[in-house]
């Protein structure tokens, strides 16, 4: 099963966490897909302790027991 | 002249006088105002190797030239002075009305000098400044003081709480009762003087080198900060708390005083929550359209707050996972007016301690200070304010703790100044700039967060070395600038030098490229150091603690990190055109014209 969390407004009408079936192939940008994410609405993704922006996360295959987070632009200090 | 009022008022306290200075605008110029002015002007007046605490050292209040004009955000004010936490140069900003209100009273900034003999506070409005009696105010917390203070809503109230009148080294200087210019005990320097308050008053006007184009650029500025999503969208929503997933997530959520990065509670304390069960409204300061100050009520208190770095402070570093006691908390740190990070950085060290067995002697009262207890940590968050029973000890701050138990190296500071809330193990650049940092353990002196973790403007990877000194210089340099504007740092999100030159150039009638601006903030970055360097804080003070050089991270996402200060720290240096020794150079300063 692979993890997928989110934050901020990206949990509006999603939740916090989804579960998503594992399948051979799946991508990062298969499940934004799949949860209506567009990806110009993330700001940094991080997956397994990987973090990047979208365009350099998008086609990364995630594993049976990923842990996915999707963030929208935020920031503070 | 333009942007500044031309005048600052000098108050001293050991003699009774008040005398109105002429700003020098070639020096304002030059150090543009607020921590740079401020600076050149202790520099110039006190020996920095003054005690803090003495009536020979000087608290400056002091404005930028974009403070109290229409520029957005342009209300914030810096309280520069010797600081008694970490013995560097202190400069705590602070956002709210009061630094606005005292250019509409007609000052660009306040020195105050000398000790009263008894408590007073000083009244301005507009030409008329007097020193009074505080005796019906000392004592009582910041509220009661502003709600005694505060004459009508044109007035404003800058005061200190029973931490600053008791000499606690993590004291603030609050305004508008929960605005705080918090860091490096600049409110003990006020107690010092015996001075309570400052309430201003006063309609005057800041004159603007050319009101059309500052108009221009003001809606030029505002709208970028509208449609960044960041400024626009963010900030306004969730406030700085939105920050504690995606630090937890990157695992540098410093937990348990730093001894690993990974709090499985954060959800409990975040933004997010923050929002859904406890935000009333948003509390802007002066002419904000960002917006990110939390208005928040719980069944036990309401008021400002708590911000990203409060959350972290009293929740992670605590393992405290109940917001409600994290708000009371901070609560209650604004009504003693001390700083939160200190205080629940100091708690949090205290735990160690504790925990570690070093604590037997301590009557803690009932309420043990372990990791996750909430009921404590409300309790002696209380305790550090009035400085009572173990909170006396306490409120002397992290480092002084530690080395009375011989475990100084259990101090989670730099240069004894208490550090915020990313773990540098995981963030190698943001390391490097606590490391520098000319006041210590800071996050606001060069937020590296921003590009290694938030991705902006560009995301660097966080684990990597090559380029951080670089980034980090030009980081630093220009939050110098901004720091001396009178806006907010938050605007750096949204705008660039280059934007910040044409908003001072429109209000001030200088002809600054982007690259003036950054000279400047180097400018100023290095008068902080000389500062620091005769108060004699040594280079070799540049440094982390040992916990985060040595020992690796034990889990979560950056598990088995070190901070590499000794490889990014000669580049810096030799950037900075400082020698190997972390020494500037002669032709450094006097290219900076210093
Ligand atoms: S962004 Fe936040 S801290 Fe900055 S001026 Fe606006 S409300 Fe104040």
């Amino acid at each position: 099963m692979v993890k997928v969390k989110l934050y901020a407004y990206l949990r509006d009408n999603r939740g916090k966490e989804v579960d998503f079936e594992y399948r051979t192939g799946l991508t990062i940008a298969d499940i934004a897909k799949e949860l209506e994410l567009d990806l110009s609405d993330v700001s940094i993704i991080i997956c397994d302790g990987k973090d990047d922006v979208p365009e350099k996360m998008k086609d990364v295959e995630v594993k049976e027991d990923s842990l996915v987070h999707f963030f929208p632009p935020v920031a503070g200090g | 002249m333009y942007g500044y009022m031309g005048k600052i008022l000098r108050i001293n306290l050991s003699n009774g006088s008040i005398k109105v200075d002429d700003l020098d605008f070639e020096l304002a110029k030059k150090f543009v105002g607020g921590r740079g002015l401020g600076t050149k002007m202790l520099y110039d007046e006190i020996d920095p190797k003054v005690d803090a605490l003495s009536p020979e050292n000087k608290i400056i209040f002091m404005n930028g030239p974009m403070s109290g004009t229409p520029t957005p955000t342009g209300g914030r004010y810096m309280v520069i002075t010797k600081s008694p936490l970490s013995g560097t140069i202190a400069s705590s900003n602070s956002g709210g009305t009061w630094g606005a209100r005292l250019k509409y009273a007609g000052y660009d900034g306040i020195i105050v000098e000398g000790k009263a003999d008894k408590p007073v506070y000083v009244e301005i409005h507009e030409e008329n400044v007097e020193i009074k009696d505080a005796s019906h105010v000392w004592g009582k917390l910041v509220g009661e003081t502003t709600d005694i203070l505060q004459k009508d809503k044109d007035t404003n109230v800058l005061a200190i709480g029973p931490g600053g009148e008791k000499l606690s080294r993590m004291a603030a200087v609050m305004n508008e009762r929960d605005r705080a210019a918090g860091r490096s005990g600049v409110g003990a320097v006020m107690g010092s003087k015996n001075l309570k308050a400052i309430v201003v008053s006063g309609k005057k006007k800041v004159n603007l080198f050319n009101e059309a184009k500052t108009r221009d650029n003001n809606k030029e500025a505002t709208n970028k900060l509208k449609e960044n999503p960041v400024t626009g969208q963010g900030l306004p929503t969730y406030g700085t708390a939105v920050l504690v997933n995606v630090i937890n997530a990157n695992g540098v959520l410093p937990t348990h005083n730093f001894q690993k990065g990974f709090f499985d509670a954060a959800d409990d304390i975040s933004g997010e929550t923050l929002a859904e069960k406890y935000l009333l409204r948003k509390d802007p300061c002066h002419r904000c359209p960002i917006a990110c100050g939390r208005y928040t009520k719980t069944d036990k208190v309401e008021g400002g707050g708590p911000e990203y770095e409060t959350i972290w402070a009293f929740g992670s570093d605590c393992g405290v996972k109940d917001l409600e006691a994290i708000i009371e908390a901070n609560h209650w740190c604004n009504q003693y007016g001390v700083d939160t990070i200190s205080v629940g950085a100091t708690l949090a060290a205290a735990m160690e301690l504790k925990e570690k067995g070093l604590l037997e002697d301590v009557d803690f009262e009932g309420h043990a200070l372990d990791f996750g207890n909430a009921e404590a940590m409300v309790y002696w968050t209380k305790k550090i304010g009035a400085r009572e029973g173990f909170g006396d000890k306490m409120a002397e701050g992290s480092l002084r703790l530690c080395k009375e138990y011989g475990r100084e190296d259990l101090s989670m500071t730099v240069k004894g100044l208490e550090l915020p809330a990313y773990d540098p193990r995981g963030v190698q650049g943001h390391g490097l700039t606590y490391a520098t940092s000319n006041r210590g353990g800071c996050h606001v002196r060069g937020y590296m967060i921003s590009p290694e973790i938030l991705g902006l403007p560009d995301k660097l990877d966080r684990l990597e070395l090559k380029d951080k000194p670089l980034w980090v210089k030009i980081f630093q340099d220009l939050t110098a600038f901004i720091d001396s504007t009178g806006l907010c740092l938050f605007t750096s999100f949204a705008l660039g030098a280059d934007d910040y030159a044409n908003i001072y150039n429109a209000i001030v009638g200088t002809e600054w490229s982007g690259d003036d601006v950054l000279k400047a903030g180097e400018r100023i970055y290095n008068i902080e150091r000389q500062f620091n360097l005769e108060a004699g804080i040594m280079p070799d003070q540049d440094t982390l603690p040992k916990r985060l050089l040595e020992e690796e991270m034990p889990e979560g996402p950056s598990k088995g990190h070190i901070h590499h200060l000794d490889k990014l720290l000669p580049e810096y240096y030799e950037l900075r055109g400082w020698d190997a020794q972390g020494f500037p150079t002669k032709e450094r300063l006097a290219d900076l014209g210093l």
